[in-house]
């Protein structure tokens, strides 16, 4: 039985996601969300008892070995972010502003 | 603070590096220690759109020995979880860790105590990637990508403290282990060893566990580990006291000195929403790939810490310091591998106490361990004093010149010659004969005239020898 989606989970999802909401949104998401979850829900109508875990892969112990290779330049690293007044570093605006 | 009405619970999560060459999931060098910020990096730990993680192998042998050091069973079947969650520090938006299959868990670590040996036991190892670094400047925050997908491995302890001695006990003993397993530096002035402190405090006369908990996140040191359990019974205790409860929080470290902070970020919420990691497929660890990694660990602390109190007879403070860390115990073992098993309790001794405190930057190439045992030997057979023997090892540990040759050089041998250590005494007796006729009275007056006898001879006598020429000689005079 799939819990009844509120306004309330889905602020805290958005909040978690980071992502802003406006009323509408919420109202909107809210309905969808609820629709899908519930359409999902069938699925635990079926007999999964005995089944085993699989992955989305037949591979199984893909590893590299502990080999040191070559990393991007510090300036090609950097290059799509903010400019830093700090050499090398990348800024943001500080996250120690609560 | 009232100890005895109140104890504290106490469990850790420990993060270690591990030492391997390159990153966890990408072939960026994992030793970033002081590199230029940003220069350690490829599109796989800077969370670039497409970029595939592929495990590192040596990070998975080392996380499964350190599992099988800690006595926990191996999941055969292990993954890796996406921890979702949203930090600067962390490029993809979620940190690839392990959710319900550790590689390790239900395991156990000895640790002596007081009262006896303890068991802590270990709930869970598990191998996960560490984060970046952000440096909080000028308003704003600035990030380096070099730590980001370095191996962690992740220790998780039951609540199973009551004290802070034993926390400090485990948290050295841990570190032991890893450098024994050679499987991390275990720095943690490098940071390579972070501890994460579950606390809370209830009555002592109460078995139940309380009702909150709370958590100091990133904690760097060992004796800061120690303040903020200190700090944090204190506070918590004060709290209990006035009949409240305190509350469940996460606390940060506010400076060295284990002042804490409650920290009411969105954090607390704890929404990771853990899922599979569908960029690596499953991994399996067979029996006979466990069995394998099994005989490659070598003897742990505690028993070469058993071995060497009930084989070697070494004192259990002389043996805790000589296993303290691999190159200690390794110069040890080696050079009692040629001498008679009798004599290595007292070159234990010597060992762990004069040669320790010797200044090693001074250290001479040519000085071997080995040299001790003379230096030992001479000693107890009595041909230099136990102060000459300090002198002998000092020089020869500096100047890297054999032992004998030092003793001859500075004419250290002890005058064991009777004769001259009679005439010596009859000298002193002589010179100080109210010390003499005091005698009878004052007893003290025996180890005046020795220590006058002592002089004389420029300490190169038997101290002993002395000592009953002495007596002799005042009985005789009386
Ligand atoms: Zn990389």
């Amino acid at each position: 039985m799939a819990k009844q989606i509120t306004t309330e989970d889905i602020k805290r999802i958005a909040r978690l996601a980071n992502i802003n909401l406006s009323p509408e949104e919420l109202e909107t998401f809210t309905a969808q969300i609820g629709d899908i979850l519930a359409y999902v829900d069938k699925l635990s109508q079926l007999d999964t008892k005995g089944a085993v875990f699989k992955s989305q892969t037949d591979l199984s112990n893909i590893f590299r070995e502990d080999i040191v290779e070559e990393s991007l330049s510090s300036d090609k690293a950097t290059q799509n972010r903010p400019k830093s007044s700090k050499k090398g570093y990348i800024a943001i605006k500080s996250v120690l502003n609560k | 603070m009232q100890t005895g009405l109140y104890e504290p619970v106490i469990g850790l999560e420990i993060h270690i590096q591990s030492k391997t060459l390159s990153k966890m999931f990408c072939g960026c060098d994992a030793r970033y220690f002081q590199s230029d910020p940003n220069t350690h990096t490829c599109p796989v730990c800077l969370g670039l759109p497409g970029a595939l993680p592929v495990p590192n192998k040596a990070a998975i042998n080392y996380c499964v020995k350190l599992a099988i050091a800690l006595n926990c069973k191996i999941n055969e079947n292990t993954k890796f979880d996406r921890k979702n969650y949203f930090y600067p520090d962390l490029p993809k938006g979620f940190q690839i860790s392990q959710y319900d299959s550790p590689i390790g868990h239900t395991g156990n670590m000895e640790i002596p105590s007081p009262s006896g040996n303890k068991t802590v036991r270990i709930t869970r190892v598990h191998q996960e990637e560490d984060t970046g670094k952000s440096i909080h400047e000028n308003g704003e925050t600035y990030l380096d990508y070099n730590k980001s997908g370095v191996p962690l491995i992740e220790v998780v302890t039951e609540p199973d403290f009551n004290n802070k001695e034993d926390v400090t006990t485990f948290a050295k003993r841990l570190r032991q282990i890893v450098r024994y397993l050679d499987i991390s530096n275990a720095d943690m002035e490098k940071g390579e060893m972070r501890f994460e402190l579950n606390i809370s405090v209830k009555s002592s006369s109460t078995k139940e566990l309380p009702n909150y908990k709370v958590e100091v996140k990133n904690i760097g040191s060992i004796s800061v580990l120690e303040k903020v359990i200190e700090l944090e019974i204190e506070r918590q205790s004060e709290i209990l006291e006035s009949g409240q409860t305190p509350i469940q929080e996460t606390r940060g470290l506010i400076d060295m000195s284990g002042k804490t902070a409650s920290q009411r970020t969105k954090e607390a919420e704890a929404g990771y929403r853990y899922f599979p990691e569908p960029d690596i497929p499953l991994i399996e660890l067979n029996k006979a790939y466990v069995e394998r990694i099994k005989a490659e660990i070598i003897e742990l602390p505690n028993e070469k810490l058993a071995r060497y109190i009930n084989k070697l007879n070494i004192d259990r403070d002389i043996a805790e310091n000589i296993i303290s860390d691999p190159e200690t115990y390794q110069a040890f073992e080696q050079a009692i591998s040629k001498i008679d098993n009798t004599i290595v309790p007292l070159f234990a001794k010597w060992y762990a106490v004069e040669y320790f405190s010797l200044d090693q930057a001074q250290k001479h190439n040519d000085f071997k361990l080995e040299w001790l045992t003379e230096i030992i030997k001479k000693v107890e057979q009595r041909e230099i004093t136990r102060t000459s023997g300090k002198e002998v090892l000092l020089a020869s540990f500096t100047t890297g010149v054999m032992p004998d040759k030092i003793i001859e050089e500075k004419g250290l041998r002890v005058i064991s010659d009777s004769n001259e250590l009679e005439s010596e005494a009859q000298r002193v007796l002589e010179g100080n004969p109210k010390a003499v006729s005091d005698y009878q009275k004052n007893p003290n007056v025996l180890m005046f005239l020795v220590g006058q006898v002592m002089k004389a001879m420029g300490g190169k006598a038997d101290v002993k020898i002395v000592t009953e020429i002495v007596k002799s000689k005042l009985k005789s005079n009386g």
